[in-house]
């Protein structure tokens, strides 16, 4: 099914880029701050290791068992049930990610917009939208953040150059003032954060590049990643200061004080509008490689079948999980952290390592 | 497939069928003619220690009354009403419920607060407004000591009400303008320093009839209680500083002299050195800036290299001794609202650590040296 | 969709007849026979009623004992080359006139042809060509002297331009591919011809360059018109709608036209073109979103000019679209949005307005879609009257009446200019139709609704594809060298020399997931 789909590289990584800076810029100032102050641009870099760790896995079991998802492989190399067991975990890990930014994108749009509307309608407009894109396959979703890859980068940077009056350097110093170690507690945080990388590994098949290629790009796009993250850390610090931990979405704020020519103010609605973008592109992946993921275990019945039932299922799991702020960013982040590092980079890696040691019967040119 | 496509549709269509009527009673749906914006703020206590909210509504006129209005000067569109209660947010309350239309104050662009409240309630007043999400950044805040809803109700001669008079007044970057986010960028620094503008409601000189709001100086806080206040000269020393001063004409006598100047000061830039001396700690300051001469009344001949020398000495001279005296008083008042901490912080942040809580008693002490290099560009359209 | 088509074919080779047995009649399986009276008696059989059918009965010879008939349909057949060539060369033949080669020579007409069986004398009668039997001889002589009443070559009213040529098609095929043959002077130019239609037998015309054009696709497109089954056709339209990839969609994705030079630029891109007898409009196939948003004058005016231009259209589109909407949400739902100063006019306006936001809105547009579908049908004499009462419901009179808000009739003027600017009336109607349910939404979720509805139109025009070609073509998926000649209009030495990039050979699968059967 997956592999009568073809993309090339870039649709291939860029959704998940578009995916991690969207739900990025929203919330990591905040939390790395709290961990990080003024040198949260360390822990970002040293966690973005993670990445290029991940996109090193994914590429290494791309070249290594071409044409297969990562639910494939598990189920080729460790046996029926091992492998099988391991699938329903990562299945059921990528589930409870989902369902983290579905409500994290239900808070904020309620706190900044929609005060009164039910948390099940927000949801729920989202998850429909999504299941459409499902619906229509891998290409759409990927052809759909392209288009949408421009505005979201316009607005963004327009957003930074136009609050440029505003900032003040000097905000960033000084400089590792509580040594070199205190920052790199925030690692912890966005190390999960950059593993979502390995969420390429469930629609390989659909590319077809040389591993070399593959392993360039990705490293690539793990740095824009990072560069774009900074960007954005830089001006929030240099806008907010200290402030930064008072605020839950600090970026909103910074696009909450640009003023246009005196006039045009409060233009976060067009930040809101570009963020459903980006968290639509993150979504619409995540959900389409649970359908494909849930596909394999419903043998005969197409993912794009699939998505009706998975938008139902989390719908109903998230209505009843982090319903306040509190109980999200407490229980929540923890659950996320757990879900990302198990599911997104402890499995595949002792993957990756049992493959290593226990099969090395399928020779291939040592690429890697 | 296709078939398939159709039946999906099919379901999908019913779903969104289920969802629509559940949505006809969304509550965030707000029609414009059931909107009343409130265009200002103000907070005062009453004598009982309860809380006065005032709020400034905007009046619409229907469009036969502002068809015949075009001729006649813009009329004041707007209607001041008062409640109290025992927090800000029940003495909001007490107004709403008595309102045919919901308070709306996505447009709410000045807070006046009067000094009863300032003096120790400030901290629950920042504390609502920034929680609240309606309220802009960009909100202005204003400390005053007449009756707050007197300002509010005061006739503006040129704009639509007195809020959106005050918030041009203040654009103008003449006084110092405090936002609901300079507050929260404040309240992180040690004793929370934090100044805001004052204003005042005078009588205007040829028509007694008419108020006019004047700015009157700047009221200092430290940890969120009124200390004291800097005058308008003083808060200008203040923006130099802290690098929100764009430009002002300065008028003084230069020494020896007879008479006064009046000089244009802009592109002031403000490069502090602070260093920590034997448990002395001095910040020296380089103030650099440009003047235009546009008025003289002394002898002092601009076209004269000693004259002109004379004049730029003196006005550096009349800037650091501006900034002198406001510094003086903020030390006296406990207040760092010239912002020295973060200096010292950026270059010495291990001694800073170890001497934060004790910042008060070393923001006293602290040793202010100006450097002012004042060039004067040009002293107008006369060589004389 | 391919059990309905199953179906269909199952039911029609059940019941219906094959078209030949539908437009001929039953006696068209008959050879032409030697003998005239014979064949004349069939004739008449045939042509029962038809009083538009001429039969004419020639003698000729020396002492008239050579016998013809010509049959030919009035006012299709050139009767004055038909008096000058073949009636008055008969009678002036000095040879004897013994078989149909003999008649050939007698005439001086170059486009004859011998058939034998009544089936081709039905069928050529029809197309308004004469046919001439011989006494004696049972074979038949089609004589190539048709005149069609056609309209001569005009401006086309429909797509004009400032600056290009003037000239569009008419309603006949001959005539139009001429025009294409002018402009394209190379044998490289292909024309195929079909019929299509079970009654009408609508000859159409397939043109392509070869060697630019994919062979995939000529037998694609092939295939699906040949797949048609309808009784008539009119218009490209009424094939367009059932050839094209995704037939429930609301974007169109066969191009129409009226230019030739339009027709010409796309075929050296590698595209085809579908002409029909009877209408103007020509089909242009495979076509991609942004190819609607282009005038053909783009490429004739300077490329900065024509950049701005298509920059410019590209913003009105998204008016078009989503500026009513965009005004309900901000109106209803983020009212901090609008500057402070502009607010406080905006809700003095509205204050005696009896209707919701959305109301005035949809009530509005509609008011506005009723206006200018009153103006296409209305004749042209009544057509100030039309614009003097549109400026009443959509103006002064209804802000006076407090029906409409001032804000609201700018937003609807300008939305209607931007539904105008759309180069192709297509598109221009599909976005028109869009805007109403987006409105909808967005009174019911305000922003958040306008951007998941737009999510949606985005995700159904990326899974569109016009004869396989993603319909999106050079943004999503992105292809750099087409991108330059989408929204921007690069400099054409800039653009690629060798026109097959844009639409040519690819290996891509020209079948669209619409079409499997």
């Amino acid at each position: 099914m997956i592999k009568s789909e073809k993309i090339t590289l870039f649709h291939y990584y860029l959704p998940i880029y578009l995916g991690m800076i969207t739900t990025g810029i929203l919330t990591m100032p905040t939390m790395l701050y709290k961990a990080a102050e003024q040198n949260l641009w360390l822990p970002l870099i040293v966690s973005s290791l993670a990445g290029y760790v991940m996109v090193l896995v994914v590429t290494y079991l791309y070249h290594r068992f071409p044409g297969q998802t990562l639910i494939e492989i598990f189920r080729t190399t460790m046996g029926r049930w091992i492998g099988n067991f391991c699938s329903a975990l990562l299945l059921g890990l990528l589930i409870g990610q989902a369902i983290f930014i579905l409500r994290e994108y239900q808070m904020y749009v309620t706190i900044n917009y929609y005060q009164y509307m039910p948390a099940v309608v927000v949801i729920g407009l989202l998850l429909l939208v999504c299941m459409y894109a499902v619906h229509q396959g891998l290409e759409v979703i990927c052809r759909s953040s392209v288009f949408f890859f421009p505005f979201i980068i316009a607005v963004q940077l327009i957003t930074c150059l136009l609050i440029l009056p505003e900032l003040s350097p000097y905000r960033l110093l000084p400089i590792l003032d509580k040594g070199i170690l205190y920052p790199l507690k925030g690692a912890v945080f966005s190390f999960a954060w950059y593993s979502e990388f390995l969420w390429g590994a469930f629609y390989m098949p659909a590319v077809s590049v040389p591993a070399k290629k593959m392993l360039t790009t990705g490293f690539l796009f793990v740095t824009a990643t990072t560069v774009s993250l900074l960007i954005v850390f830089f001006v929030v610090i240099c806008f907010l200061g200290d402030a930064t931990s008072q605020y839950l979405y600090s970026f909103d704020i910074v696009e909450r004080y640009i003023q246009v020519s005196g006039l045009i103010e409060r233009s976060s609605a067009l930040f809101m509008i570009v963020w459903l973008l980006g968290v639509f592109v993150k979504m619409a992946l995540l959900m389409f490689i649970i359908s494909v993921n849930t596909a394999h275990f419903v043998k005969k019945i197409s993912y794009a079948k699939l998505a009706l039932p998975v938008m139902l299922l989390l719908l109903l799991i998230s209505s009843f999980c982090f319903t306040s702020m509190k109980s999200m960013y407490q229980n929540g982040m923890f659950f996320l952290n757990i879900c990302c590092l198990v599911g997104n980079m402890i499995l595949p890696i002792l993957l990756l390592i049992y493959c290593l040691l226990f099969h090395r019967d399928t020779p291939r040119s040592s690429g890697q | 497939m296709k078939q398939h496509a159709i039946h999906t549709g099919k379901i999908l269509l019913l779903i969104i069928l289920l969802i629509l009527p559940t949505l006809s009673g969304c509550k965030d749906h707000h029609e414009l003619d059931n909107l009343a914006l409130v265009m200002a703020t103000g907070i005062d206590m009453t004598d009982e220690g309860r809380i006065r909210i005032s709020l400034q509504l905007f009046v619409p006129q229907t469009g036969q009354a502002q068809q015949s209005a075009g001729s006649t000067p813009i009329q004041n569109q707007s209607f001041v009403t008062t409640e109290t209660g025992e927090t800000i947010t029940d003495a909001f309350n007490n107004i709403t419920r008595r309102m045919s239309r919901r308070l709306f104050r996505g447009h709410n662009t000045v807070i006046v607060i009067s000094t009863s409240v300032a003096r120790d309630r400030l901290g629950e007043v920042l504390d609502y407004f920034q929680r609240m999400r309606e309220i802009r950044q960009r909100t202005l805040l204003f400390v005053t000591d007449d009756k707050v809803s007197d300002i509010l109700a005061a006739q503006s001669v040129l704009e639509r009400n007195s809020s959106i008079a005050l918030m041009k007044q203040e654009r103008k970057h003449v006084n110092l303008e405090t936002t609901i986010r300079d507050i929260s960028l404040m309240k992180t620094r040690p004793n929370k320093p934090i100044t805001i503008p004052c204003i005042k409601l005078t009588e205007d000189r040829t028509d007694p009839r008419k108020k006019v709001i004047d700015t009157v100086g700047s009221a200092i806080f430290s940890k969120e209680i009124l200390n004291g206040r800097l005058n308008v000269r003083q808060t200008f020393g203040m923006l130099m500083m802290t690098g929100a001063f764009e430009d002002n004409i300065f008028s003084f006598s230069p020494r020896d002299e007879k008479g006064a100047i009046s000089v244009d000061v802009q592109a002031v830039h403000v490069h502090v050195r602070p260093t920590i001396h034997q448990g002395q700690w001095i910040l020296d300051v380089d103030l650099r800036g440009r003047g235009a001469l546009v008025e003289n009344s002394t002898h002092l001949d601009p076209m004269k290299n000693r004259d002109y020398a004379i004049i730029e000495e003196s006005t550096g001279h009349f800037l650091s001794s501006v900034i002198h005296s406001g510094f003086h008083k903020s030390q006296k008042l406990n207040s760092d609202v010239y912002m020295t901490y973060q200096a010292f912080d950026r270059k010495y942040p291990a001694e800073f650590q170890k001497w934060e809580k004790h910042w008060p008693d070393i923001y006293r002490t602290i040793k202010l040296r100006i450097h002012p290099h004042i060039e004067l560009i040009h002293s107008g359209a006369i060589t004389d | 969709m391919s059990v309905w088509n199953f179906l269909r074919q199952w039911k029609g080779k059940s019941k219906k007849k094959t078209p030949e047995q539908l437009y001929l009649a039953p006696e068209a399986s008959q050879m032409i026979s030697g003998s005239l009276n014979k064949n004349k008696r069939i004739l008449d059989q045939a042509y029962q009623d038809c009083a538009d059918v001429i039969q004419r009965v020639i003698r000729f010879g020396e002492k008239g004992e050579s016998g013809a008939l010509l049959v030919y349909l009035e006012g299709t057949a050139n009767v004055e080359e038909i008096d000058e060539h073949v009636i008055k060369s008969l009678q002036k033949s000095k040879k004897p006139v013994r078989s149909l080669e003999d008649m050939k020579q007698a005439l001086s007409v170059t486009d004859a042809q011998k058939i034998k069986q009544f089936a081709d004398v039905f069928k050529n009668v029809s197309d308004g060509k004469p046919v001439l039997f011989l006494d004696g001889v049972p074979s038949a002589l089609i004589l190539g002297l048709t005149k069609w009443a056609t309209r001569s070559v005009e401006d086309t009213p429909t797509e004009p331009v400032i600056r290009g040529a003037k000239e569009g098609f008419v309603e006949s095929l001959h005539v139009n591919i001429s025009l294409i043959r002018r402009r394209i002077r190379t044998p490289k130019l292909k024309v195929k011809t079909l019929e299509v239609g079970d009654y009408s037998r609508t000859q159409v015309a397939l043109t392509y360059m070869d060697g630019i054009c994919d062979k995939k696709l000529i037998q694609e497109i092939l295939d699906r018109v040949n797949r048609v089954s309808i009784d008539g056709v009119w218009d490209g339209g009424m094939i367009q709608e059932q050839i094209q990839d995704q037939r429930w969609s609301i974007f169109p994705q066969i191009q129409t036209t009226e230019r030739p030079d339009t027709i010409c630029a796309a075929m050296l891109e590698g595209r085809a073109a579908l002409f029909f007898e009877g209408t103007p409009n020509v089909l242009i196939m495979p076509t991609t979103f942004f190819a609607f948003m282009q005038s053909p004058e783009d490429y004739y005016s300077g490329f900065i000019i024509s950049t701005l231009l298509r920059i410019l259209r590209t913003i009105f589109i998204l008016i078009a679209l989503l500026a009513p909407a965009f005004y309900i949400a901000v109106i209803t739902f983020h009212q901090e949005l609008i500057p402070t100063t502009l607010i406080m006019s905006v809700i003095q306006f509205r204050e005696q307005v009896p209707f919701p936001a959305v109301v005035e809105a949809v009530g509005m547009e509609i008011t506005f879609e009723g206006l200018r579908e009153a103006g296409v049908r209305l004749p042209r004499q009544i057509g100030p009257a039309i614009s003097i009462v549109g400026a009443l419901v959509i103006g002064q009179a209804a802000i006076q009446a407090s029906l409409v808000s001032p804000a609201m009739v700018i937003v609807v003027s300008i939305t209607a200019i931007a539904s105008f600017m759309i180069p192709h009336y297509d598109l221009s109607i599909a976005i028109r139709i869009l805007r109403f349910p987006i409105m909808i939404i967005a009174s019911m979720f305000g922003l958040l609704g306008v951007v998941l509805s737009v999510i949606c139109i985005v995700i159904h025009l990326t899974s569109l594809r016009s004869f396989g070609i993603p319909y999106f073509e050079p943004f999503a998926p992105f292809r750099k060298k087409a991108s330059l000649d989408s929204v921007v209009r690069a400099p054409l030495w800039v653009q690629k020399q060798n026109p097959q990039g844009a639409h040519g050979n690819r290996n891509q699968s020209v079948k669209g997931r619409g079409q499997k059967t």
